[in-house]
């Protein structure tokens, strides 16, 4: 039976290669290779990513909050572009109307997945038309982005 | 709106972080199960919402996103939770499924997905440190398995990986190669294309991150070597603005081109 390596054993091998230098390090880390190994061993699975996918872990609830999360984050940074150049479109890099579509597909997503409030759902839907029509009012973009970065974060934080 | 008519809004990304495609074309594109994947993606990909794509994404890993998660982890020498890694690209995978087309081949355009993510994560780990934020007990799980062995702290971990992902790629690759990978020292020389002595350098950079970041440097300073670990976390940029978040979107099947 392999013997496992204490903790110590490892951080003081870390250091001690750490303070090697040249041949002296080559050879140090050469002789280093086996309990390198085992520790490669124990990382496999969830460090490097050998295939091992946990059907607790990856559960439809929560994939479809990473889902949530990331259309949360993509309505902010949306909204919040609008917002800080007020609409203006050279300095978006996007039209107004281009990014009203961006900004309803997000929503499209949010609503399937239940989201948002549905206030802020409607406040940013509203939004979304209004630039579609060429109107930005920026103020209210930046109260949709801070209340779905509200909710996002509560979310996190819970 | 179909993804041709997508304006470019993607930016730079910010000097601390690295460009999310590199090497992603230097993927498999010819093995059996990418291959397979090819063939498959319309049914996996197409014509749904992206909640129904997330269900089918989830029963048995359909385009083997997994595969290619532990590829681009090895890749790019990255030491990050693999399952919260695969997580964001599921969602990834999901929301901007609609908009994939068959170009890039499916295989480049999950590389991508993968990366983004990565990057995506990078950047919240830099936030988070720089915040103090509490380290999520999902993720110390699963860097209790890395932080053991190392004679580590499971609370130091994410700064310890931090530390080690902002280092350049050719250290990362080293410390990786070596440590994690627990690949010898002549193999990772070659895989790198650098000498013995020269894979040994770039490790011990790694080393010294990874000892700096969990505090157990102070022997290396005492003895008057100057660590140098690569960006301090001082350095990093202040919080992301509108214009920096513009790279956190993934990429559109447009933006990929091989």
């Amino acid at each position: 039976m392999t013997s496992r390596p204490t903790p110590s054993a490892f951080a003081r091998l870390l250091h001690e290669l750490s303070l090697c230098q040249g041949e002296e390090l080559e050879r140090a880390l050469a002789e280093s290779a086996p309990m390198f190994a085992r520790l490669s061993a124990r990382a496999a699975p969830r460090i490097l990513g050998k295939p091992h996918l946990s059907p607790e872990y990856f559960t439809r609830e929560r994939a479809e909050r990473e889902l949530c999360r990331l259309v949360e984050r993509e309505l902010i940074r949306l909204c919040e572009l609008a917002a800080l150049h007020d609409g203006d479109e050279e300095q978006m890099g996007i039209t107004q109307r281009d990014l009203s579509e961006l900004i309803s597909e997000e929503l499209d997503v949010a609503k399937s997945l239940g989201c948002l409030r549905r206030s802020t759902y409607q406040e940013a839907r509203a939004q979304a038309k209004l630039l579609r029509l060429g109107v930005c009012d920026s103020a209210a973009l930046q109260t949709c982005a801070d209340k779905v970065r509200s909710r996002s974060t509560r979310d996190a934080l819970g | 709106m179909s993804g041709e008519n997508q304006p470019q809004l993607r930016a730079s990304p910010s000097a601390a972080v690295p460009e999310p495609s590199a090497g992603a074309r230097g993927i498999d594109a010819q093995s059996p199960s990418r291959e397979r994947g090819s063939e498959h993606w319309r049914s996996v990909l197409g014509g749904m919402s992206p909640r129904e794509v997330l269900a089918r994404l989830l029963q048995g890993d359909p385009l083997e996103l997994r595969q290619v998660v532990a590829a681009r982890l090895a890749q790019r020498a990255y030491l990050f939770d693999a399952d919260r890694v695969h997580l964001r690209a599921l969602a990834h995978c999901a929301r901007y499924a609609v908009r994939y087309r068959g170009t890039p081949a499916i295989e480049i355009w999950l590389a991508e997905i993968v990366d983004q993510a990565l990057i995506e994560l990078l950047r919240e780990d830099v936030e988070a440190e720089k915040r103090g934020a509490p380290v999520d007990s999902e993720e110390l799980a699963a860097l209790v398995d890395l932080a053991r062995p190392l004679g580590l702290e499971p609370a130091a971990m994410r700064r310890v990986c931090l530390a080690h992902n902002l280092l350049r790629e050719p250290e990362r690759q080293a410390f990786h190669g070596l440590v994690i990978a627990g690949r010898g020292l002549e193999e990772v020389a070659r895989a790198l294309g650098a000498s013995g002595v020269e894979v040994a350098r770039l490790a011990r950079r790694g080393l010294e991150a990874v000892l700096i970041a969990s505090g157990q440097a102070s022997e290396i300073s005492s003895r008057g070597r100057k660590p140098d670990a690569g960006p301090a976390l001082s350095s990093l940029p202040e919080s992301s603005d509108p214009n920096d978040a513009q790279a956190s979107r993934a990429p559109s099947a447009d933006e990929v081109q091989p």
